[in-house]
């Protein structure tokens, strides 16, 4: 009889979907979970394969699980504005400042102890103690050896609009690092200035591109000679191919005298305001601590920002980099940044 | 079943009415469908409502099945009140089976199993009587087959057997036989005759072919306009229509003018028995059987000649204009276009009316 | 015994149909109480700027074109595959279908891949980049509906049309390609409203389109408002498309006749010399909407260094991406069978707008429909939050359209006149539905499912912010390794991804029917 057919298939189909759900969600964590269980939600605007092994060592040394949202900073932040204080986040490491900033002018943050603020520079945290930086990230221009000399680069990142590079010089306007270096220029040299760099930029034609990945990726293999991205793609790029990064075309040229160009921003991490217990705080330590940084310096090469701990070999080191004297807390007004951006036409 | 049956009503002799349709209103958007609809079926009887399309047939048919619901109006089976203004008893509580027009076999389901679905489902008899049915209606054996593989007069034969097997109190027969052709139409209508008189069942066909409506049903409901214009049985019906339209819709029939003279109305093809108070002139309605070829009869121009086999249906014209017909059965020869035969009236005219 | 009777119909259709739509319009809810905060003086003034006018041309260009390239080209597939005596045409008119697994994402990076291979810089983007890319992935749309539709097409008209003197071409042109219309329409509109929800081919190949704004607006200044504002304008994009689609169909056949015997197979149109042009078009095609990015993704694997974590998290990816599809797409479905009966037995002006209504919200970027979900579970359903069931549901808001289409086709083959006998031999409506016209419908109902499946499978930006934490999925790894460059990595887990929704998608073309199993 065909009838009973159909039904068993339903049933039989209906028992496997409500199997393979039960074996693939994991479970989630609920606000106040006891501090028995251990472990800690972590929103990581950061992506896992750079972050993962960090929270691994981290959960070895303590014996606290962290349960890891990985996602776009961004989007996350997003979420955490979305989610208010029903968040099941307790703790939130992201890319930039901004999206720091965002969240703790929503009130979600808790004041860090002075403890973990003394570790770092006032100029790398939050003024009111909301968010500390954990990482540096400096802005560079990387070059290709064999198309450009040394002393053929601009001292300053302003020296870009000029006609000697017209159609050279590969940028990422989406990118959360270029939106803060041009809200820094904002800081630095007002409105005005910023404004007709970003216009001569746009009539240089720029070589735009998504990713400041990409812009490596194309500097490498010579299309253009010049991009301004963060200092650690270099890595990243020599890792995908299999190479020390001394073997690649592409160098890094630092500007300086405290040139916009040399802006150093900074990955950050904030505690949410309804922490449980202890172990957000934890994280919070591991990753302020020499294990910590070492590791970021190590493996994703970008600047520890405790002092102390050293950087990665071929890195010119943290002190010796001559940034601008800009509050990072006040590059979270991108807004305006971005409509200027857009109204140049490079968005 | 998910019904209980309907105690059915006392069933002296066969005068139980089995289906009382009273006052019955129904509009959609636009249009009065039925408008006042009265119809009597008694147990056992077949009736066939007849009409041209959009007289509210079917409308009356889907309202007797519970598909639609009556404005006003009181629908009752075996005695039992199944509609109302404002009230019914839906489709699946009453104890109707249907036909529809393309037979609506459940594709998925065996011929056996759609016999065999509206019986109970553990019924030890239920095998038996799925048999029972199919043999019934000349299918016998065909049980495992697909609606799919079987002809469209096939599958209207299973549409039978399916409707008829859990024994209900009334069949619908929506046109069922329109969607198949002609000689299977004739054949299959016959075995359903046979069918439903041999169950006694009680049945309603509706259909817009009058010669199918004459050839099966026990007495005719002829409708237009949304309304029952005559109830009677086929011969009452041909013989005795109510009116010329109801004349004209059953088969062919002409006026014939003459005088009013001493109980007779004098046509120019001869006389007419008719009652009186008419007035001097008068004319009659007359069938083309009631008008035959005489040697000796008044002249009539033959303007076409249509041969059906069995008979042939001559086209005249009267010498004063009038048009007329005349059937001409069993002959070996037949007149041509063009020429003149005489031709003279018999029997009793269908309707008379003055002027 | 007699019941009152009901004012309104079919309630336990209603019920489900309004269920189907609440869930649907969850993101048009969240995109008004947005709105309602931010005021509507802030968001015109938002979307009220020569910026946003030049977007809007391009977004609708876009739109535009790739419904054009679809139509067309789907079309000529569809005719080529099922009607014409081109050799190999059933094993092009499967391949032609696959397409439809690989996600746009993925089919962009691979394509802007390849254009180093012809010149070492060369670029491969911009506006004409992704009409072709969207052009060439979202096709089968058009050509799945119109193939099928044009193998169920009852020749009676075309048979009459040549006795009255039409030859073959005029046959096509007159009578074939007008009977088809009606798929056409359905193609084309998911087509146009896909385009203008896709954010991962115009964001790789830099097109300044309304998601990609969108998503621009969320990522430099958290500014919801922004994004909000530019996505109502999405939305009456949609609404726009919608009605226009509705206009063009014009009134519809309602029922397929269950007539005796199944279709008469058309009689295939020669194309003499033509034979080996139109198969080596199909291959070509085929060839190129396979191949390219099968060959990136092989490149990448072999150049790169990185590497997937271990086959643990390859298989716990397969694992959860089918799982949380299946859950969706039997979601959908299930909610998507209510509403298309109820629109095809109550054929009221409500039953069909609701019908309609819910692919507004298919327009819409996936970081909306996300964030509008995540808005959900928090005030509304917070014990769903970060559950596989919210991600489901999200599933169901993104793919109801899908589904809808398709289980509205299945209901055009279930003529009431099947649920009326049921009735009259005892059924109660319920078991009607049940025991008759729901296994009628259930190929239908199966492509329907299939579809859901296989679109779930590519979802991205929705599963990111939905997905329980800590649960991946093969489209969030494959997001998480070319997040980072690492394109050897994600290379297996976009290879995996395209060939298991190729499954599904390999079933919807063969079960249409459409590539029969008969004559060369």
């Amino acid at each position: 009889m065909p009838l009973p057919t159909p039904r068993l298939l339903t049933g039989a189909a209906l028992a496997l979907v409500l199997t393979t759900v039960a074996a693939c969600s994991s479970p989630t964590a609920t606000p106040g979970t006891a501090a028995s269980d251990a472990s800690v939600t972590l929103y990581s605007g950061r992506n896992e394969t750079l972050v993962q092994p960090a929270l691994d060592a981290f959960t070895e040394a303590t014996g606290i699980a962290v349960e890891v949202r990985y996602g776009g900073t961004a989007e996350l932040a997003a979420q955490l504005l979305e989610e208010g204080d029903r968040t099941r986040a307790h703790v939130f490491l992201a890319q930039d400042a901004g999206a720091l900033g965002a969240v703790a002018k929503a009130g979600q943050f808790a004041t860090l102890p002075e403890a973990t603020l003394d570790l770092v520079d006032d100029a790398w945290s939050d003024p009111d103690g909301r968010w500390v930086g954990v990482t540096g990230r400096s802005r560079v221009l990387a070059y290709n050896g064999s198309m450009v000399s040394g002393d053929a680069l601009p001292a300053s990142v302003f020296e870009l609009t000029g006609p000697e590079w017209k159609g050279k010089v590969g940028v990422a306007p989406t990118n959360a690092s270029f939106q803060s270096f041009i809200t820094a220029m904002r800081v630095q040299h007002g409105d005005e200035k910023t404004r007709d760099f970003l216009e001569g930029l746009a009539a240089n034609e720029p070589q735009l591109r998504e990713k400041n990945g990409v812009i490596v990726s194309d500097i490498e293999a010579g299309a253009y000679p010049v991009g301004l991205v963060n200092h650690y793609y270099l890595w990243e790029a020599a890792a995908e191919k299999g190479v020390p990064a001394d073997q690649l075309a592409t160098k890094l040229h630092f500007f300086s005298d405290g040139d916009t160009g040399a802006l150093i921003n900074v990955s950050g991490i904030g505690l949410l305001a309804n922490q449980p217990d202890a172990d957000g705080q934890a994280l919070v330590d591991y990753l302020m601590s020499t294990a910590g940084q070492e590791y970021f310096a190590t493996k994703t090469f970008e600047y520890p920002l405790v002092s102390g701990v050293a950087t990665a070999p071929g890195l010119t080191p943290l002190d010796q980099l001559d940034a601008p004297d800009i509050n990072l807390s006040d590059l979270d007004e991108l807004e305006a940044t971005i409509t200027m951006i857009k109204e140049a036409g490079l968005l | 079943m998910t019904r209980a049956p309907l105690p059915t009503g006392s069933t002296t002799g066969s005068m139980t009415t089995a289906l009382q349709v009273r006052g019955v209103r129904k509009s959609f958007p636009g249009v009065q469908a039925l408008d006042s609809v009265d119809l009597d079926v008694r147990a056992g009887e077949l009736v066939a409502l007849l009409g041209p399309s959009g007289c509210g047939k079917t409308t009356l048919l889907r309202s007797v099945a519970g598909f639609e619901r009556i404005d006003s109006g009181r629908i009752a089976l075996n005695g039992h009140v199944v509609a109302l203004e404002g009230l019914h008893l839906p489709t699946h509580r009453r104890e109707v089976g249907i036909v529809p027009q393309e037979g609506a076999l459940f594709p998925h389901l065996s011929v056996a199993e759609n016999v065999g679905f509206g019986l109970a489902r553990r019924s030890p008899a239920r095998a038996a009587r799925i048999e029972e049915f199919l043999e019934l209606v000349g299918l016998a054996g065909y049980g495992r087959r697909m609606p799919h593989e079987l002809s469209g007069g096939q599958q209207q034969r299973v549409a039978l057997a399916r409707a008829l097997a859990p024994g209900p109190a009334l069949v619908l027969l929506d046109e069922p036989f329109s969607a198949l052709d002609a000689g299977l139409r004739t054949e299959l209508r016959a075995d359903v005759r046979r069918v439903l008189h041999e169950q006694n069942m009680t049945a309603l066909l509706v259909t817009h072919d009058q010669s199918e409506a004459l050839s099966v049903a026990d007495r005719i409901a002829v409708m237009s306009s949304g309304r029952v214009v005559q109830t009677a049985s086929p011969l009452e019906l041909y013989s005795h229509p109510a009116d010329p339209w109801v004349a004209t819709f059953l088969g062919e029939a002409w006026w014939l003018p003459g005088r009013v003279e001493g109980g007779q109305l004098r046509t120019s093809i001869g006389p007419l028995p008719v009652g009186g108070g008419l007035g001097p002139r008068a004319r009659a309605l007359v069938r083309p059987e009631q008008v035959v070829l005489a040697s000796d009869g008044t002249p009539a121009l033959v303007t076409d000649v249509a041969f059906h086999g069995h008979d042939a249906l001559l086209g005249l014209r009267l010498a004063d204009g009038t048009p007329l017909q005349c059937r001409l059965a069993h002959s070996t020869t037949l007149p041509r276009e063009g020429e003149n035969v005489g031709v003279r009236v018999t029997g009793e005219p269908l309707l008379v009316e003055a002027g | 015994m007699l019941e009152r009777v009901r004012a309104v119909r079919r309630p336990e259709l209603l019920v489900g149909a309004l269920l189907a739509a609440a869930v649907a319009l969850i993101p048009a809810v969240y995109l008004v109480v947005r709105v309602a905060e931010a005021g509507l003086p802030r968001i015109l003034a938002e979307v009220t700027t020569p910026r946003v006018a030049a977007m809007a041309g391009r977004t609708l260009a876009l739109v535009g074109l790739v419904w054009l390239g679809s139509t067309i080209f789907g079309v000529t597939a569809a005719l080529l595959t099922t009607r014409t005596d081109a050799p190999g045409r059933r094993v092009f008119g499967v391949l032609l279908a696959l397409p439809l697994a690989v996600p746009s994402y993925v089919a962009a990076y691979t394509w802007a891949a390849v254009a180093d291979l012809w010149e070492p810089s060369g670029r491969f983007d911009g506006f004409w980049a992704a009409v072709l890319v969207l052009t060439l992935y979202s096709y089968p749309y058009v050509y799945l509906t119109v193939a099928s539709a044009l193998a169920g097409q009852d020749q009676g008209p075309a048979e009459v049309a040549r006795s009255l003197g039409e030859g073959e071409w005029g046959v096509l042109r007159r009578v074939t390609l007008p009977g088809v219309l009606p798929a056409m329409a359905s193609g084309g509109l998911l087509v146009a409203l896909y385009t203008l929800s896709d954010f991962g081919a115009v964001s790789i190949l830099r097109v300044d389109t309304f998601t990609r704004a969108v998503f621009t607006a969320f990522s430099v200044g958290f500014d919801r408002t922004g994004a909000v504002a530019l996505a109502s304008v999405l939305a009456v994009f949609a609404l726009a498309i919608i009605v226009v689609e509705r206009l063009a169909r014009g009134a519809e056949k309602r029922y397929a006749r269950v007539g005796s015997g199944g279709p008469r197979r058309p009689r295939p149109l020669g194309l003499g010399w033509g034979r080996l042009p139109a198969a080596a078009f199909l291959g070509l095609v085929a060839a190129v909407a396979l191949g390219v990015p099968l060959a990136s993704l092989l490149r990448w694997f072999l150049a790169g260094v990185s590497r997937p974590g271990s086959i643990g998290e390859v298989v716990a990816a397969m694992g959860a991406s089918l799982g949380v599809s299946l859950l969706g797409a039997v979601l959908t479905v299930a909610l998507a069978i209510p509403l298309g009966l109820y629109a095809a037995r109550v054929r009221t002006p409500l039953a069909l707008g609701l019908e309609r209504l819910v692919f507004v919200t298919h327009s819409l970027p996936g970081v909306i429909i996300g964030l509008s979900l995540v808005f959900f579970g928090i005030n509304v359903a917070y014990a769903l939050y970060q559950s596989v069931w919210l991600l489901a549901l999200a599933y169901v808001t993104l793919f109801l359209p899908l589904a809808s289409a398709a289980v509205a086709n299945a209901a055009r083959q279930a003529p009431p006149s099947l649920e009326e006998a049921a009735e009259s031999l005892g059924l109660t409506p319920f078991a009607a539905l049940l025991r008759v016209t729901l296994p009628v419908m259930l190929p239908g109902i199966g492509a329907g499912a299939a579809l859901v499946f296989l679109t779930a499978m590519k979802e991205l930006p929705a599963t990111l912010l939905l997905r329980p934490t800590g649960m991946d999925t093969l489209a969030t790894r494959l997001w998480t390794y070319t997040s980072v460059e690492a394109y050897a990595a994600a290379a297996p887990y976009a290879a995996i991804l395209i060939a298991l929704a190729a499954v599904p998608t390999w079933f919807l073309a063969t079960g249409s029917g459409a590539f029969g199993r008969d004559d060369s």
